[in-house]
């Protein structure tokens, strides 16, 4: 099933000499359940494209379906609400709320929606993030790792249509990279989650079913897991 | 660049935005101190002048100290001026002409022309005994001129040939009564005391002394009394003069001076908290680029020189700024108080330049300022180069409670905003407190001018007509003759007993008794004068007597029998105000007058006093002063009250303006704190943005921390605000006229909605900036 087209998107930022040509004419669509990602040079438009499609940003111009609604046609507190319930963010600076504990930064997206919290799938996601413990803890008494799980425990509580991360092991070292790059695929699969995920570090589109690619803001599909062709 | 402190231009060009908030934190706070340290300034010199002006620039007299010791004294350095000095016909009752005209004849020192500010405007000192200095008028009353002779006749018809060395500046009493002021050497004058008196004494002089300015007079005046024993009679002082130079012995002047303190304290700790709280804001915003400078191998000495440097850099614009404010405010306000009184405030300097103002407001700029970035400077040294990389700049001021989730997110939230750093909250709560403290102690002067110049009492008149004699001989036809003329609104009169012998605490004294008419009680009831006791007895039967409040040591209380010549009369109630103004030991009472009818016997008035309609003309006037006769006095006030009204409107503009000043300013710094401290969250609140909080949600959350600042700075404003009433209230107020405090609620009430409302449109403007927001640069800026 088609949960997300892309069609024709542009983003230009500034005019005249100062004009970017960001992303020109891509056209890519995710199939419900799968875990993409996104490679690509530093500038190349990677993070220009996630923000479109998590209505972070407007497009020049393109449309985005997800799930077949178009999210550029709704008002900006029906995007926000539409943004809150169905799509899940997980990003390189954990951007984690400091005044929250673990379990309140991860129940943050039901408890801005005034919705009550299940305490079983809070303690599962806990478990799986390997963050029992830590649960009351805040983000300052955690490491980069554990913010980051925390993060992708955020990015899942609500069950999400899509979960957008932007290269979440950026800021963590190898190992706590590993970590999270498992964690995430193995929650994603238990909760059958579709995710779109930009990574730098092309080890890692080793987890993910497909790979698109970002050259100069012109996509490039390149199908299923070809980490040998890229290496 | 040559160094990094470089940078700071460089930066500051580019953070334009948040550095115009701490620029105007800094150019208010330097306005505010300016301006008032001036405006003061200004006062107390114009005070200064009147009294140099009325009374001379002397500081005191001494009376019955020999030549020999006069000369010792003179030699002391701290005397900058000293004279001898007598006056014959000072009341100008004596017989002395001058040409013919009525004189008065001093003997003096040449500096006590300084002293007395009687400059020469032609001539010189008289050289021998039998010249003489005259008063300026006297060229077109005398028509004489420099170099003619003149003749002085005694009482007893002795004459004195005396020839005219020099002209002086004029004496106002003198030329009121038309006479002319003589200044004659001191051997002059003695020749012509041993004259008149048939002696060969000389007569006593009184020397007078004047003390320089930089001296520490009240030492001064000790020492001297101390070196040659003199008594505390033999020593006279220029009690105006002192007082203005803050040398007064008056514990009410004191009193003033500490009210003054107290409120310029007040105001430079909301200059300082203001400065820091902007500066905070300022810095915590920049955690990251101050984590950088770390990571790039800035010490944290380096970066507390930064910062101590840029607050330095920002007073380069900000204190002149904050100067020319005060300036040109000082001006308009001096401007308008000479316009609106031109009596009181006569020598207001019109484009006046404080000295003292300026350097007040560039020493608070500079203290303020460097006060104000000690703390920001230490955080900012304290950043951890890893905020830099990571991009967690919150995360390192370490955050210890977790917010309480039970209420609904964005109220937790916001309140966990506002409480989870002790140091911000403290300084955000105290500065809210700080408005509504600031604003108490400024109502308090506002109730000091309400006391110290009502032009408006209700019972001024605007003529009265007095008895020749003080007697009470003016009948009650007349009154009523008097009422019925037009143009006039009510005439109510008062007789009066003077002197009348009494025991009080067992001492015997001469008390003054006056009558009051219904309309006057009713008055004292309506201005709420009555401080105590119960008016309602006064128009029955028996002895009752209202007292006048006056500071004394024994005041008078409710219930206690007086009892004089008159009879035994039993105070009623005390009243703050009445229309005589009392001297230090004469008790003043107030009683009906058919009790003053019983207890004298007396018929008649001694002073009416007539009110006129808005539109009574000036034969109108003339009609009642000639109903009123010649015999009587006839005293027509319009002037001096219009003039007393102005004074009055000038101090309440002058007042309300400062108050207005002060509110606006503490709005601005709510509003301003506000929303600095949710610029300096914005990159978490892209975060919550993106995640999915919606508009709405952050106006409440906001709104949740804005509400806890605004409610712990309100309880600790009226905690803190209204103690601080009290005491300035009782310097000013019931130190003087013995009103008792009350909480000021209508004040504590505006005030308190003044900073609600502020925290509402405080609330407003970082609204707008969140929906406004681009999220995704918001994220990825680091
Ligand atoms: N707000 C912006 N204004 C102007 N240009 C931008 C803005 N954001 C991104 N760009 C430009 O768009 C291009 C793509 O940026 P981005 O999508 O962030 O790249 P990536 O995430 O692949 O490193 C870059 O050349 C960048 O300079
Ligand atoms: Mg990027």
């Amino acid at each position: 099933m088609e949960l997300l087209k892309v069609t024709r998107l542009t983003k230009t930022y500034g005019t005249g000499p100062t004009r970017v040509e960001a992303l020109k004419d891509a056209d890519f669509t995710m199939q419900k359940s799968e875990f993409a990602a996104i490679v690509g040079e530093s500038g190349s438009g990677k993070t220009t494209l996630l923000n479109l499609i998590g209505a972070l940003d407007t497009p020049t111009s393109g449309q985005i379906l997800l799930n077949g609604q178009d999210i550029f046609s709704m008002s900006e507190q029906e995007r926000t609400i539409f943004r809150r319930r169905s799509i899940g963010f997980i990003f390189q600076s954990f951007q984690l709320i400091p005044e929250l504990t673990v379990e309140q930064n991860i129940i943050f997206p039901l408890l801005l929606d005034y919705q009550k919290p299940d305490p079983r799938k809070v303690n599962e996601l806990l478990e799986i993030l390997g963050l029992t413990e830590r649960r009351t803890h805040l983000p300052s008494q955690l490491s980069g790792g554990q913010q980051q799980r925390t993060a992708i425990g955020r990015a899942l509580i609500h069950n999400p249509m899509l979960i957008l991360a932007d290269e979440p092991t950026g800021n963590l070292d190898s190992k706590s990279s590993q970590e999270v790059m498992e964690l995430l695929t193995r929650a994603a699969h238990h909760y059958r989650q579709t995710v779109l995920m930009i990574t730098h570090n092309l080890g890692l589109t080793a987890y993910a079913d497909r790979v698109l690619r970002v050259s100069d803001g012109k996509l490039t599909d390149l199908g299923g897991k070809r980490d040998e062709k890229l290496s | 660049m040559k160094s990094y402190l470089s940078l700071i231009p460089a930066y500051r060009r580019i953070h334009k935005k948040q550095n115009r908030m701490t620029l105007l934190c800094i150019t208010l706070a330097v306005f505010l101190v300016s301006a008032i340290f001036g405006m003061a300034d200004m006062e107390i010199r114009s005070q200064r002048l009147q009294a140099v002006k009325r009374y001379g620039s002397w500081h005191i007299q001494i009376h019955d100290l020999t030549e020999a010791d006069a000369a010792i004294l003179a030699q002391r350095p701290d005397i900058t001026n000293s004279s001898w000095y007598n006056v014959l016909n000072y009341r100008l009752k004596e017989n002395y002409t001058l040409g013919g005209k009525r004189a008065a004849v001093c003997g003096i020192e040449p500096s006590m022309l300084t002293m007395m500010e009687y400059e020469l405007t032609e001539g010189t000192f008289p050289e021998t005994d039998s010249q003489v200095i005259l008063t300026n008028s006297s060229k077109e009353i005398l028509g004489v001129s420099l170099g003619d002779s003149v003749t002085l006749l005694t009482p007893d018809g002795n004459s004195l040939k005396l020839t005219i060395s020099g002209f002086g500046m004029d004496n106002e009493t003198a030329m009121k009564s038309d006479a002319i002021i003589a200044f004659l050497p001191l051997a002059g004058f003695q020749s012509l005391y041993h004259l008149v008196n048939q002696t060969a004494e000389d007569a006593d002089m009184v020397y007078y002394i004047q003390f320089s300015e930089h001296c520490n007079i009240r030492r001064a005046i000790r020492d001297v009394r101390e070196q040659f024993e003199l008594t505390e009679e033999q020593i006279g002082e220029n009690t105006a003069l002192l007082g203005l130079l803050g040398f007064s012995n008056d514990s009410f002047i004191t009193g003033l001076y500490l009210a003054a303190g107290i409120l310029f304290l007040l105001v430079l700790t909301a200059g300082v908290l203001m400065v820091a709280s902007s500066m905070n804001s300022n810095i915590a915003q920049r955690t990251e680029f101050f984590g950088l400078l770390r990571c790039l191998g800035a010490t944290p000495k380096q970066i507390r020189r930064f910062v101590c440097l840029e607050a330095l850099n920002w007073c380069k614009t900000a204190i002149p700024a904050g100067i020319l404010l005060s300036a040109a405010a000082i001006w308009v306000l001096c401007g308008a108080l000479r316009y609106l009184s031109s009596m009181y405030f006569a020598e207001m300097p019109v484009f006046g330049i404080s000295l003292p103002g300026i350097a007040a407001g560039i020493i608070v700029g500079l203290i303020t300022v460097l006060l104000a970035a000690r703390s920001p400077a230490k955080r900012a040294s304290r950043v951890s180069p890893v905020t830099a990389v990571n991009g967690n700049a919150d995360m390192v001021q370490g955050i210890r409670k977790a917010a309480n989730v039970n209420l609904r997110i964005e109220a937790a939230l916001g309140i966990q905003h506002a409480l989870h750093r002790k140091k911000n909250f403290l300084l955000m709560a105290c500065s809210f407190a700080l408005s509504i403290i600031l604003f108490l102690s400024f109502y308090a002067s506002i109730a000091f001018m309400h006391h110290a110049i009502t032009p408006l009492r209700p019972y001024t008149p605007d003529l009265s007509v007095v008895s020749p004699d003080s007697s009470c001989s003016l009948d009650f036809g007349l009154a009523a003759k008097l009422a019925g003329c037009p143009g006039v609104k009510r005439v109510y009169g008062r007789a009066f007993a003077y002197d009348v012998p009494a025991r009080i605490h067992g001492q015997e004294q001469a008390v003054m008794l006056f009558s009051y008419d219904l309309q006057q009680f009713n008055w004292a009831e309506e201005a709420d004068y009555l401080l105590e006791g119960d008016l309602s007895k006064m128009t029955g039967e028996g002895n009752y007597v209202l007292a006048v409040h006056d500071a004394g040591e024994q005041p008078l209380k409710v219930g206690e029998v007086v009892h004089t010549d008159l009879g035994d009369l039993t105070v009623a109630g005390i009243l703050s105000h009445c229309p005589i103004d009392g001297t230090r030991d004469t008790e003043r009472f107030i009683c009906s007058e058919d009790t003053f009818r019983r207890l004298t016997g007396e018929q008649g008035y001694t002073v009416l006093d007539i009110q006129l309609t808005r539109h009574a003309a000036d034969e109108d006037v003339n009609r009642i002063r000639s109903l009123a006769g010649d015999e009587a006095l006839f005293s027509d006030q319009r002037l001096s009250n219009q003039d007393n009204r102005g004074a009055f409107w000038a101090f309440s503009l002058f007042l309300y303006g400062f108050l207005t000043v002060i509110v606006l300013i503490t709005c601005f710094h709510i509003v301003n704190s506000i929303s600095m401290s949710a610029s300096a969250r914005m990159r978490q609140y892209g975060a919550m943005r993106a995640i999915g909080m919606s508009c709405g949600q952050f106006t409440k959350m906001l709104a949740a921390e804005t509400g806890t600042y605004a409610c712990f700075g309100c309880v600790i404003g009226c905690a803190l605000g209204l103690p601080l009433h009290f005491l300035l209230y009782r310097y000013l107020v019931t130190a003087r006229w013995g009103t008792p405090w009350e909480i000021p609620w209508g004040a504590l009430a505006l005030i308190v909605l003044v900073v609600l409302t502020a925290s509402a449109a405080a609330v407003f403007r970082p609204g707008r900036q969140i929906r406004r927001m681009n999220i995704t640069e918001v994220i990825h800026s680091q």
